[in-house]
């Protein structure tokens, strides 16, 4: 039997909602969005990306002389993941029986 | 105030993307090129990427630190043989072990420091802690499992293994200092 994917934690669940149906977001817009400082969501944008949940590029600067900065976008699996998590679960679900 | 603050979050965002572990150092990029993108904030974001950045790198010499252990546990579970074939190739002289233990104390951890030094150029200071502290740290818990051991109480075991740990942990730094010149003398002499 294949081992069961872990659960997501409220705040990778929270950057993936932030994702959900937008194009390349860059990391201030997703602090800005979920309210995670930069020690809390480096290491949860590096899980999902390890997980494949999301993908990451470099953007060119909008302003000339500034650094080409990282985007991320939400990736079909991560569409998945956040769906599970959104869906009761079937202990709850079956919770009433 | 302003600028003051904004010269201290440059220093401590330079010093979390400084020596960041290979596999992270795109990520380090990518908060330095969200750094030079804020405009207010700036010392709560550079803080909190030196955490982010202060946990790579202890998660690195954490597992460095336990791979030298197993190492440094595999040679002192060893020793038992080494005792036990002194013992006998000289069955007359039963303190022998003894007699030889300052040698062993002061050789071993310069020896290790050597070979360590030899395989990794980094971590010198890490590397002589796990290599002095750690196996008196064995000692400790042997100490505490059989009641057998210097001392002949716990407070004198441990003032005990301090101080062979400390000098263990010198004499194995110097094994590496020595390393890391002959792989320097070495490295100049090929540039040559």
């Amino acid at each position: 039997m294949p081992a069961a994917p872990r659960k997501l934690s409220p705040q990778s669940l929270a950057v993936l909602e932030v994702l959900h149906g937008r194009e390349w977001l860059y990391g201030l817009e997703v602090s800005a969005a979920t309210g995670l400082k930069s020690g809390s969501l480096y290491p949860i944008l590096i899980r999902l990306a390890d997980r494949g949940l999301l993908e990451s590029r470099w953007l060119e600067p909008e302003r000339p002389g500034r650094p080409a900065r990282h985007a991320y976008r939400i990736t079909g699996a991560g569409r998945s993941a956040l769906a599970a998590a959104r869906r009761p679960s079937t202990t709850l679900a079956l919770g009433g029986i | 105030m302003t600028e003051r603050r904004n010269d201290l979050a440059a220093a401590i965002m330079a010093l979390a993307t400084r020596k960041v572990p290979a596999a992270h150092e795109e990520w380090a990029h990518a908060m330095k090129a969200e750094f030079a993108a804020l405009a207010t904030g700036r010392l709560s974001w550079a803080l909190g990427c030196l955490a982010t950045s202060l946990r790579w790198r202890a998660a690195g010499e954490a597992g460095y630190a336990a791979s030298l252990a197993v190492g440094v546990l595999i040679v002192m579970a060893a020793m038992p043989l080494v005792i036990a074939a002194l013992a006998a190739f000289r069955p007359g002289e039963p303190k022998l072990v003894f007699r030889l233990l300052p040698v062993v104390i002061c050789c071993a951890p310069l020896l290790a420091g050597l070979v360590v030094g030899t395989w990794r150029a980094d971590r010198k200071l890490l590397s002589a802690l796990v290599i002095g502290m750690g196996s008196q740290a064995i000692g400790l818990v042997m100490f505490a499992v059989r009641s057998s051991s210097i001392g002949s109480s716990l407070t004198d075991a441990l003032v005990a293994y301090l101080v062979i740990g400390t000098e263990m942990t010198l004499m194995s730094f110097v094994g590496l200092l020595t390393a890391a010149g002959v792989r320097r003398l070495r490295t100049v002499r090929i540039a040559r």
